[in-house]
């Protein structure tokens, strides 16, 4: 369990990272974990949680010679992904923020939300 | 299947204009500050993460408005940039950009130009192949 604070969340990243190198994944795999770990545990924690101190994010992870498998859950009420603006649009180019989603579907192999919008399952294959 | 624990390493500075920070660990950000004329060399090490972003949101906008016309981000010691580290140069960039100065990238690592390239923000913020061309240009 991790709490909505931004840098909490290094500890299970770290876990992760570990885990993902033990298993030899390239480095371009490695970075790509990394990244959409953390936009999901940012999201989590700003866009889930809302900072509240009083709900954690749960992440999971299973880690092979095939694959990884990581899912991230927040306690918050959920959102729908589909209706968040493309940040590549030139109109949202100098959004501070926005990006998140869109790294996470850019660098891993699937990304996957549950119904309420509260957890995603995000794969990255071993190629 | 094991779970995440809950323990926090990431350096969050207090950005209040203290412009150096030791990095300790690479996973932690490092200023380095060197003022040429109305330029400003920063280089940047370790890790811009969600832990780091503010820190770094807050160091930039403190010499965006120090009387500087250009601030070159040496990113060649920068391993990982998020998009909340990417916030923070956006946040920068429209800080000194409303002063009439500009940011400029050198150096970035292949994994941070990627970053760039995958959101569009290498259509915002100009790559130089050298530091004699970002502070000559």
């Amino acid at each position: 369990m991790i709490p909505s604070r931004l840098g909490a969340a290094q500890g299970a990243e770290n876990k992760l990272l570990e885990e993902v190198a033990r298993h030899a994944y390239s480095e371009a795999s490695a970075f790509a974990v990394k990244l959409a770990v953390e936009e999901a545990l940012n999201n989590a924690i700003k866009h889930g949680n809302r900072f509240d101190s009083s709900k954690t994010i749960d992440l999971t992870f299973r880690v092979n010679s095939a694959e990884i498998a990581v899912t991230i859950t927040d306690q918050g009420s959920g959102f729908d992904p589909e209706v968040v603006p493309d940040p590549t649009a030139e109109e949202n180019l100098v959004k501070p923020t926005g990006r998140g989603i869109m790294l996470m579907r850019a660098y891993m192999d699937e990304v996957h939300f549950n119904d309420r919008g509260n957890q995603v399952r995000m794969v990255k294959r071993n190629t | 299947m094991p779970c995440g624990e809950a323990r926090s390493q990431a350096v969050c500075g207090e950005g209040t204009g203290t412009l150096a920070v030791a990095s300790k660990s690479a996973n932690q950000l490092g200023l380095d500050v060197q003022r040429t004329g109305t330029a400003v060399v920063v280089r940047v090490r370790g890790s811009a993460g969600m832990g780091e972003a503010g820190y770094l949101k807050d160091q930039l906008e403190y010499l965006a408005e120090s009387d500087v016309r250009v601030i070159v981000l040496d990113l060649a010691d920068l391993s990982f940039i998020s998009s909340a580290g990417l916030g923070a140069l956006l946040s920068a960039r429209a800080r000194i950009g409303s002063l009439g100065g500009q940011i400029r990238l050198v150096h970035p690592q292949p994994f941070v130009r990627q970053i760039l390239e995958v959101t569009h923000l290498n259509q915002l913020f100009v790559i130089f192949p050298n530091l004699d061309d970002a502070l000559g240009a």
